[in-house]
Parts: structure tokens; sequence; C-alpha cells
């Protein structure tokens, strides 16, 4: 915690993050749910679609 | 049946799962651009902002530190920093994925999900320990970096004296005397990382067989959403492992660049505005590393005659000229600057244009041109002229003018001819005072009697102070002689 506050200092002293980091950070991180719910979806649609194909159909 | 919420979603159908794949894909190359970007961002801020307080720092601090570790942590340092700041926000991000599919495994079948995640317990606290561990390497590794950088700085600027009196045997000693030091830890950091090696791999080995003993009663399908999840989690949270072990790798490199973002900067000065006149020391007091070197000195630098200042060695005769440029702040006393309208500045406010020639010129490797006027701002005619002042035209026509090359510091030319380069370069900057630091030692007699002659000229126009512990050099310019008695007592 205490190298984290050390890293802060160095970047505030420095003038970061300004508003270009900023930017970049706000849309790292609005992306990066959508990112791991797409990953995790495309897995599950997968074992779904494979589940599917393996269960015999009626009749 | 897993997870009956994903009906909500529709069937799955080849080209839906195709698609979803390659949108996943193309946010995660965007990500990595802008993890890119923000990395570009931090070193091109850091580095212009640490460089700029080496350079505007406040003298009387700088002086005292080793230009190598300044390099180090510029060059060396920084990409790590880079690199912990980037890791941060990537273990976020990995965080923030390895969250979001655990619970989306917990709504496939949650007895399996909780299982798999009380395993992770033991191996968590495991790396806790070993990061712990590979920080202070870190640390202690990053303390041995910095010290063989300004080793090999002060080692290397040695160079050629080395080479003459054959002492190379013991420069290359002591430029690499920290290396052992600095690989040493990183040996001890390779074991580390083998050990997290072996953690990751055993940590998945119990995490499968304890989902094949647990999961006997789910349906396949569960078990295999499950499975998948919990993989990919798994990859999330290895690549936060591996994130982690940046992070404590890199720790070491965040105090160098501490060191050099908090220098505290010159404090501002107004220009003179007007053109300097003559500078005056009123009773100046400065101590020194616990000792009094100046104890109510006072002195005028007008035009007209040379003011010589000499002194024994460590009697202050260099402080006296920093405390003249405004670059050292009087204990008691004051500096003051006479400008041509009369009027009297405090040098504490005001920044009077101060060129300053040491012993040891500062010449890039680079034209005549170039050395005399970097910005490229002047004139030839200007240029000539500052040379023609310095008594530096001749040599300089003869070596090709102004476009003709310069090595590294100058070491292309003669000591005299060097200083006179120096003293045109002062010229040239429209400097109001000139500050000599023993510029004549180590010239023959020639190369003494031609810069005395061309500094007695100039200080019949401008403000000049020389200091030197060879006052006869100067004789010859009929100079005021100010000596400073030296044996500095402690400071009370």
């Amino acid at each position: 915690m205490n190298s984290l506050k050390l890293a802060y200092s160095v970047l505030k002293r420095c003038g970061l993050p300004d508003a270009r980091m900023k930017l970049l950070l706000a849309t790292y991180y609005l992306l990066t749910p959508v990112g791991a719910a797409l990953d995790g979806l495309a897995w599950l649609q997968l074992v779904r679609l494979v589940a599917a194909e393996a269960t015999p159909r009626p009749g | 049946m897993i997870g009956p919420w994903l009906d909500a979603f529709g069937p799955p159908t080849p080209g839906v799962v195709g698609l979803l794949f390659l949108a996943k894909a193309a946010l995660a190359a965007a990500l990595i651009l802008i993890e890119t970007a923000i990395g570009i961002v931090i070193r091109r801020r850091v580095q212009a902002a640490c460089l700029e307080r080496v350079v505007l720092g406040r003298w009387d601090v700088l002086r005292g530190q080793q230009v190598g570790r300044w390099i180090g942590a510029l060059t060396e340092e920084l990409p790590l920093l880079t690199r912990y700041v980037t890791s941060f926000f990537s273990a976020l991000y990995l965080l923030i994925s390895a969250a979001l599919l655990s619970v989306m495994a917990a709504a496939v079948a949650p007895t399996l999900a909780m299982g798999l995640a009380a395993l992770a317990v033991p191996a968590w606290l495991a790396l806790k320990a070993l990061y712990s561990l590979q920080s202070r390497l870190a640390r202690s590794q990053a303390s041995a970096r910095q010290g063989l950088a300004a080793d090999l700085t002060e080692s290397l600027a040695g160079i050629f004296q080395a080479k003459a009196s054959g002492e190379t045997a013991s420069l290359l000693r002591r430029a690499l005397r920290r290396q052992a030091e600095v690989f040493q830890r990183e040996l001890q950091i390779g074991w580390t990382l083998g050990v997290l090696a072996a953690i990751n791999p055993l940590a998945m080995g119990a995490a499968l067989l304890a989902l094949a003993a647990w999961g006997g009663d789910a349906s396949a399908a569960s078990f295999g959403g499950v499975g998948v999840l919990a993989f990919r989690a798994a990859t999330s949270v290895n690549a936060l492992v591996a994130t982690l072990g940046t992070l404590t790798r890199t720790v070491g490199s965040l105090k160098p660049l501490d060191d050099l973002a908090i220098i505290p900067e010159e404090p501002p000065r107004e220009p003179l505005g007007e053109r300097l006149v003559s500078a005056r020391l009123e009773g100046a007091v400065y101590s020194q590393g616990g000792r009094r070197v100046l104890d109510g000195a006072s002195l005028v630098v007008e035009p007209g005659r040379l003011l010589l200042v000499t002194g024994p060695s460590g009697s202050g005769k260099t402080t006296l000229i920093n405390l003249l440029a405004g670059l050292f702040a009087p204990e008691a006393g004051r500096v003051v600057y006479r400008g041509a309208s009369g009027a009297e500045h405090d040098a504490s406010s005001r920044r009077a244009r101060v060129a300053y020639v040491a012993q040891d010129v500062h010449l890039f490797s680079g034209t005549v041109r170039e050395n005399l006027d970097p910005d490229g701002a002047l004139a030839d005619e200007a240029l000539w002229r500052s040379l023609e002042r310095a008594g530096a035209a001749e040599f300089v026509r003869a070596r090709g003018g102004l476009t003709s090359a310069l090595a590294e510091f100058g070491r292309s030319l003669s000591g005299g001819e060097r200083r006179r380069l120096a003293v045109a370069r002062a010229l040239a900057s429209e400097a109001d005072l000139l500050a000599l630091d023993e510029v004549t030692n180590g010239l023959d007699d020639a190369s003494k009697a031609a810069l005395v002659a061309s500094i007695a000229e100039l200080a019949r126009e401008m403000p000049v102070v020389a200091v030197t512990h060879d006052a006869a050099a100067f004789a010859s310019a009929s100079p005021r002689v100010f000596t400073l008695a030296g044996g500095a007592r402690p400071a009370p």
C-alpha cells in the first residue's frame, strides 16, 4: 500500500493523471467488464451449443 | 440445463457464438492498445518532469548528488515505474474479469464454484509471502542498480586520464564495483519466480481434482459450463498473479524517481529587466556542510577593471561566485544588482544573466555554431563578434569556421581554446556579468597570457570576476584583488 502511495505521489508531482490519462483510464475500465462479460458469455454459449448437439433429439 | 438465465440470449447458433468471440477479440485488442497509450503518457510526462526538476532544481541541493543516479533513474528506472503503474491498472482489470467470470460460474452451479473458490485461499497465502520477499529484493536491487549507474558515470567521465596514467584496470574495477550486488539480487528474484511458476500449476491441478470429486452428481453441461468459466477465471487469475509479480519486482524503481520528483525548484526570480551595471556582495555569510565558508564578505564587481578573488583551496572562492550569480542564497547579508537605470535589485527576487565559465568547460559534440547558440537564434555576424571579443575567432576560422565539428566535451580543442570558446558562448548569450572559475588552470604560459588579455579587455566594458589560486597569471590585467583568508571554522 505504501508503494502505491509512493507511485501516486511521483505521478502527482509530475502532473499526472492529466486529462488525457483520465480519459484513457475511464475508457479502459468502461470496456473491462464488457470484455469480461463477453468472454464468459462466448464460452458459455459454446458449451451450450456443444451440449445441445450432444443431447439426442426427441423422436 | 445450465444457467436458465442464458435462455434470455436465445438458442446458441454457431454464427452467434462466432460473433461473440470476434467481439471479445476486438475488445481485448482495444484494451491492450489503451494500456500501451497509458504507458506512453506516463513515461513522457514523468521523464520530462523529472528532467525539469534536475535542470531547474535548487543548486545547493543538486550539487551534492551524483549525475549517474539521475541518468539511471531517467533511463533504466523510469520504464520500470511505468510498468509498475500499468501493472497496477492491469491488475484491477484482471481482478474485475476474474470476479465477473466467478459470478457467472456461481450462477451456473453455486456449489461447484464455491468449492473451487475455497481452494484459492492457501494458494493466495503462499503467493503473498513470496511477493513480500520479492518486493524486498527488488528494492535492494534498485538501490544497487542506482549505485552501478553512478559508479559507471563517475568512472567513465575520467576515462581519458585513466588511459593516460595507465590505470584502466582500477577504473574497470571501480566501474563494475556494484555489478555483483545487482546480479546477486536478480538471481534471488529468479528463485522466487521459479517457486511462483510451481504454485500456479499446483493450484490448477488441485482445482481440477476437486471439480472431478465434487461434480459427481452435476450434469455434464453444468460441469462443462463451470469448468470452462473456472478455466477462463483461472487464466485471469494467472495473469493477475504474474502482474502482481511485476508490481513487486518493479517497486524498487519508485524511490529513485521519487528522489528526483521531490527536488525543490529554485525560488522564482523575475529577470532584471535592464542591463546590469554592477553586482555587490554586502556582508555575505554562507555555511556548507557544517562549516562557515564565508563570514561577512563584501565586494563590488563593476566594469573598468577585472575583480580577482584569490585565496587558498576551500576558502570560499567558488561559493562567492555562486552567491553573485544568485545560485546560493546568503544566510546573512545580501547580494545586490544595480541596473543601468540606477535602480538596485535584490538577487533573491531578481535574476541577472550571469555567464559562468569554469575550468571544466561544458561543450557538446556538434558544430561550433551549435555550441555557441544552441537555439539557432543568432546571426553569424553576432557569433563572430563574440568569438573576436573572446579571442577565439582565429582558431575557429583555422578549423573551418562556425560549421566545424567539435568532439564531446570539446576534446578536439586544446584547454585554452575550450575556455575561449566558453567565454565566446557567454558573450553570445548577452550575459551581463562574466564569472570565471580557475580558467587559467592547466594552461601553458602563452595560452594563459592570451586568455588573460582577452579577459582584461572584456572587463573594461562589463563586470567580470575571476577566482583563482594563481594570482600571478592575471598580473598583466592589473586587477583589483580581493583575498579570502580561508581557514573556515565550524558554523555556529
